[in-house]
């Protein structure tokens, strides 16, 4: 009984489990059938996104961070005791160990992790969402453990490190909805009847092939040092489209313009008169 | 056939889902990989399409024609006494109805008709408070999605709203969809309604009597090729013989000229194989087998100027060329048309595009998968 009891405190004392007592091939199994289901629902599930009806794009692009963070808690609550041998003595040994290798070596990657972590949840940003973090404006194309990928207008792509989400303020377009608002902005000579400009701007949204009927159609006006700003504000069908929406607008703006018998500013006119 | 009137828009009863059609036709794209050959099927190889003139006579034009009577059920109470009810009707129908179903019945009855060759500026003199109301069908052909189109069609609908004259105007749910968000014009016509679904058994009974009612009273049969057994499925078995009707009933979204459509796209005879056979082919076959009914396949997203093609010609019935141009932002050369042509989405003519209405529910389905603005009926 002593003997026993002997035997359980040395086990205990130990913070890794008996080498022989280790199966090796079924941590590899574990770690390949994880890496497989990661690698998997990384292919599959944005290849449907691409192929399903519009509205179920974004949910089915959603899944893939949640779906992967599932299957690595699972890997690692898995292979954790295979390996240590788990008491809470060994848990704050552990512990420690990982503060401070992870305080002096680790500290940005690992708050990048836990950021993304907390972005899951949070949602600052998801899959298939327009964002603006610190001047990059672009489709987050994916969500990875420590940093998002963005494809801009111009397609780069930037990557992004989710700690970000602590410090900078992230501007999200859509916030998970399938559109977004739109704006094109026009600057006219101030000398025109306001009232039939912005007539014949909302107009032109209505007709545009690109707009979303459930949503307003907007024109903001605001006079500037140098021109009469009117902003055509209206939301895409799909927001995948926002670049040709907006130049739709424009192209068939600068002749709604022209129509209401005002005229757009090329120069601003103290520039002008200053170059005199 | 039990008539029945029309109910409000809004209240349609889709007899299937885009979620089921797909599902549907991923089943039909299996089937014959688990289910190789049926005895008392026919090798589709030896089926070939009916003459034109056989066709008429199995399913006569024009395809609107059980919604006729329906139609007349709805309004004869009103232009019984249209002093009693609202002074406008409003007819709102799916696209692809090539005969004019409100313009026909208007002619059918005697009444005026305002069409598309006359000017807004002739509805003064038509404007008489006593006399028998004006009907307005086809309200789609009336505009162009530009910003003069738009300015065109709200003269015209306020000049229909002051007019003291009854009304009937007859719009495409496509365009009506359009029209209210840039013209406000469930404002002005009111409660609009439209037809009742058309289920399998409505389907079933209408098809049934045009194919079975020949003027020289041949008996005829209509087999599925697939299996060989009676569509219109009477007697024992009556459930499993009928799912054609049940097929056609979902593929054609229950619109009678879609199924009407689809159901002649169906329709094939046996290729005679004998000399003697050959000389019998004019001659209408007491068989006629029905072929299983195809998609045509719609272009994704990436063909982004085919779907907006599609999305315009829906909305405004029909288009030439050069309304395309000033409707659809084609900002590249594109020869998108000859492949909607010779896709089987669309036909032309006389230089008019239009949805193909066998085409229709699946081009539907394909335009509200890539998220663009669907009708409500």
């Amino acid at each position: 009984m002593e003997e026993q009891a002997d035997m359980a405190r040395e086990r205990a004392a130990n913070l890794l489990n008996d080498l022989q007592e280790i199966s090796f091939v079924q941590i590899a199994l574990i770690l390949l059938f994880s890496f497989a289901a990661v690698w998997l629902v990384r292919r599959i599930i944005p290849f449907l996104a691409d192929r399903a009806p519009s509205r179920l794009r974004l949910y089915l692009l959603r899944a893939v961070p949640i779906l992967r963070m599932a299957i690595i808690v699972t890997a690692i609550l898995w292979i954790t005791p295979l390996i240590f041998n788990i008491t809470l003595q060994n848990f704050l040994v552990i512990a420690g160990a990982a503060s401070v290798a992870i305080g002096f070596a680790f500290k940005d990657y690992v708050s990048s992790l836990i950021a993304g972590i907390v972005a899951i949840f949070e949602r600052p940003y998801g899959p298939g969402d327009w964002v603006e973090i610190e001047g990059d404006y672009g489709e987050v194309i994916s969500l990875g453990m420590r940093a998002i990928r963005l494809r801009t207008a111009a397609d780069d792509v930037i990557t992004v490190p989710h700690d970000m989400i602590w410090s900078h303020n992230i501007s999200n377009a859509n916030t998970g909805s399938q559109t977004l608002m739109c704006v094109a902005d026009f600057y006219l000579e101030p000398d025109h009847d306001a009232a039939d400009v912005r007539r014949e701007l909302v107009d032109v949204a209505l007709t545009s092939a690109y707009l979303d009927y459930r949503k307003p159609v907007l024109v903001v006006l605001k006079e500037t040092e140098f021109a009469t700003k009117y902003s055509l504000k209206a939301y895409p069908f799909d927001m995948r489209d926002q670049f040709k929406f907006v130049s739709d607008m424009t192209e068939r703006g600068k002749g709604a313009i022209r129509d209401a018998g005002a005229r757009q500013v090329s120069v601003p006119r103290f520039a002008d008169a200053s170059s005199d | 056939m039990n008539t029945i009137p029309f109910r409000s828009l809004g209240k349609y009863d889709w007899p299937s889902t885009p979620v089921n059609r797909g599902l549907d036709r991923l089943r039909e794209a299996v089937r014959p990989l688990l289910n190789r050959g049926d005895a008392s099927g026919i090798d589709t190889g030896r089926l070939e399409r009916p003459s034109q003139a056989l066709l008429d006579d199995l399913s006569e034009p024009p395809a609107h024609q059980p919604v006729v009577s329906e139609l007349d059920a709805t309004l004869s109470g009103w232009l019984d006494a249209p002093e009693n009810g609202p002074r406008h009707q409003t007819i709102v129908l799916p696209p692809c109805d090539r005969e004019d179903l409100l313009g026909r019945w208007a002619g059918d009855r005697g009444l005026p008709v305002f069409g598309l060759d006359r000017g807004v500026g002739e509805l003064d003199a038509l404007d008489t408070a006593s006399a028998e109301p004006l009907v307005v069908p086809k309200l789609e052909r009336h505009f162009l999605r530009t910003r003069d189109g738009l300015v065109r069609m709200r003269i015209l609908i306020d000049r229909m709203a002051r007019m003291e004259r009854s009304l009937i105007v007859g719009c495409n749910s496509w365009a009506w969809q359009f029209l209210r968000k840039s013209c406000e014009i469930d404002l002005v016509f009111s409660d609009p309604v439209t037809f009742r679904a058309y289920d399998r058994e409505r389907l079933r009974a209408w098809l049934g009597t045009l194919a079975h009612a020949p003027a020289d009273e041949t008996a005829l049969c209509f087999r599925a090729a697939a299996t060989g057994r009676d569509v219109f499925g009477n007697g024992d078995g009556e459930a499993e013989v009928s799912s054609f009707m049940t097929d056609l009933a979902k593929r054609s979204l229950g619109i009678p000229w879609v199924a009407w459509h689809l159901w002649r796209d169906s329709l094939r005879t046996e290729i005679p194989i004998h000399d003697d056979e050959d000389a019998m082919r004019d001659c209408k076959p007491n068989t006629l087998w029905v072929a299983e009914l195809q998609s045509p396949s719609v272009p994704s997203r990436s063909d982004q100027n085919a779907l907006l093609i599609l999305h315009a010609l829906l909305i405004h019935g029909g288009l030439t060329d050069d309304q395309i141009v000033q409707t659809v932002p084609l900002v590249t050369y594109t020869n998108v048309l000859s492949s909607l042509l010779r896709g089987g989405l669309i036909d032309e003519t006389d230089g008019l595009y239009r949805c193909h209405p066998a085409a229709y529910p699946a081009v539907r389905d394909g335009l509200k998968n890539n998220g663009y603005p669907v009708d409500v009926l």
